[in-house]
């Protein structure tokens, strides 16, 4: 009797919504534009693409006849073994910065793919030198998808200049090296955002000079952004039977997952060194003219990898800028204004690194990315979250002590 | 194909999550979430600006999705989180108490339950709300509440046998 009671109470106190979702007042609170959002036609071009089956793969219909020899000399520079070996370097993802010297060294993901399809696949992914994930994969248990998927990205541009079904597509440079641009693959797919068909390649840059592949990105109607670009740091064919198929290395685990439990409470300077063990940093009470609005802390869910267990840790958080009051209304404290401009925002944990993938840089240095920096001093982790990436390395420069 | 192979390396490394994959799982799952969120504020409009706000979050802390655990329950959490944070900083619409010399009408009855969920620790009523209003198993409430599938059991135990008591001691 009590739990159908209680059922039938939980029904009358919620009721189903009859409103209709709103997609769009999502996007726009997030600040995101439907139709500039890359990810939307990327990956619904990809997937009609995918969807689209074996035909997805050369479909470009001729072979230009006044390429000069380019694409029989790409097909040559190949190679003709079964495996592939593929190194692939991401768009930048940060930038690690000397605070001493001012010395720079931009920091990539490096995708290491092994294919053979006889015994599946093999990846490596690299970033900073150490190894952040790997796996590999039988042929006959990768998705059918990713067997075309990883069978294609290792064999299509070959196949590709083999049948001739690739063409040329221009000239260019690439981190300095002349190339042929080779349109691989091309297909005409509408796009979502303008309900228009539109001309979506794959293509690949060859060295002028050796014909190796150096370089692939995505072309819409022949232009292609930056962020499509992947340089190939590697690209080899090798006979049957050889290749790195080993299973998968240990190594050193990373945290396995964190995420923040609460917001903002506003705490004493006392408190905020005692949260990070007294070894606070700060930027003194103002910053460049931008006064200490306030410090607080944060709290963290962190759960080790492999453990079930979640242990919290806090924060200390220094805020240069304005406090406002949070979006909904009652007693919530006055909290961080990240929508004012400047603001330098500081947080602090000791066991917690909360940089992108985890990276640490090395002592004396700090990492940025976009208008955050990231750095361990005083043998705490420091998160920077400034209104411009010049403050945020600024202020990565200032911190010092806290009396 | 590249951004299909990039998805999957995302998705794979747990380095993000792709717009669509939310948009996918807010057009699914979207009145479950209006629902929980409504539960838990007490408020119908409310809940509709949270999980606008949740969802907003998410997309814009979508690279920092870590795949150790499901998107949907990363989205859960994040929904939950709101809610929750709304919840404690605006003055409660908590239901009016029953008289207390009542005798046994359903209407009463029902506002006795509806005191007694409001009485329960926030643990165990947002547990209650995720198995009733969005019927999620215990793993995916553990994801939501990010604590352990054996946790949840026992979460949601004591807050039927709470229930049960508080009842039986608004009748006693």
């Amino acid at each position: 009797m009590t739990d159908e009671l209680v059922d039938d109470t939980l029904a009358a106190l919620v009721p189903p919504f009859d409103q209709p979702l709103d997609w769009q007042d999502v996007l726009d609170r997030a600040g995101q534009r439907r139709a500039s959002g890359p990810w939307i036609w990327r990956s619904l071009l990809a997937a009609a693409a995918v969807a689209a089956g074996a035909t997805v793969l050369l479909v470009a219909p001729f072979r230009s006849s006044n390429d000069g020899g380019i694409l029989t000399r790409a097909l040559a520079a190949v190679g003709d073994g079964p495996v592939t070996h593929i190194v692939f370097e991401a768009p930048p993802a940060g930038t690690v910065v000397n605070l001493q010297t001012g010395a720079r060294r931009v920091l990539h993901t490096e995708r290491e793919i092994w294919y053979d399809p006889a015994r599946g696949r093999h990846e490596i992914v690299h970033f900073a030198g150490q190894v952040t994930d790997e796996g590999m994969q039988p042929t006959a248990k990768l998705p059918t998808f990713e067997r075309r998927l990883y069978g294609g990205l290792a064999d299509g541009y070959r196949r590709a200049l083999q049948t001739g079904t690739a063409k040329l597509a221009g000239t260019g440079v690439v981190d300095g090296i002349p190339v042929y641009w080779i349109k691989v693959e091309s297909r005409w797919l509408p796009d979502v955002a303008d309900h228009k068909q539109h001309e979506w390649a794959e293509e690949v840059a060859v060295s002028r000079d050796t014909y190796e592949p150096v370089a692939t990105q995505e072309a819409r109607d022949n232009e292609a952004p930056w962020f499509t670009r992947e340089r190939i740091l590697r690209y080899e064919t090798l006979p049957a039977g050889q290749g790195d198929f080993t299973a998968a290395r240990s190594r050193e685990p990373v945290v396995g997952a964190a995420m923040m439990t609460g917001g903002w409470q506003p705490i004493s300077r006392e408190r905020a060194q005692q949260l990070v063990g007294g070894r606070a940093l700060w930027l003194g009470d103002s910053f460049r003219g931008i006064a200490l609005a306030g410090i607080g802390r944060s709290s963290f869910g962190v759960r080790p990898l492999g453990s079930t267990t979640w242990n919290t840790i806090q924060s200390a958080h220094f805020f240069y800028g304005r406090l406002t009051q949070p979006p909904y209304s009652g007693s919530r404290p006055l909290a961080p204004d990240y929508g004012q401009p400047p603001f330098v925002s500081v947080e602090e944990l000791p066991v917690l690194n909360l940089a992108s993938r985890w990276y640490v840089p090395p002592s004396g240095s700090t990492y940025l990315v976009a208008s955050s920096a990231f750095l361990r001093n005083n043998g705490i982790f420091v998160r920077i979250d400034a209104s411009s990436r010049g403050l945020a390395l600024a202020a990565a420069e200032a911190l010092h002590e806290l009396p | 194909v590249s951004y299909l192979r990039e998805g999957l390396v995302r998705w794979r490394s747990g380095s993000g999550a792709s717009l669509p994959a939310i948009e996918a799982v807010y057009r699914a799952r979207g009145d479950d979430f209006r629902r929980v969120a409504a539960a838990i504020v007490g408020d119908r409009d409310l809940a509709l600006d949270v999980v606008q706000e949740a969802f907003a979050r998410a997309v814009r802390s979508r690279l920092d999705f870590r795949a150790e655990g499901s998107l949907e329950g990363w989205l859960w959490r994040t929904v939950v989180r709101t809610a929750s944070n709304a919840n404690r900083d605006r003055p409660r619409d908590l239901p009016e108490a029953p008289a207390a010399n009542v005798n046994g009408s359903a209407h009463d009855a029902a506002a006795q339950v509806r005191v007694a969920i409001a009485s329960l620790p926030e643990r165990q009523r947002i547990a209650l709300f995720l198995r009733f209003y969005a019927d999620l198993d215990y793993r995916a409430i553990a994801e939501a509440l990010g604590v352990s599938e054996g946790t949840v059991g026992s979460t949601l135990h004591a807050a039927r046998t709470g229930l049960k008591k508080l009842l039986e001691e608004a009748h006693a």
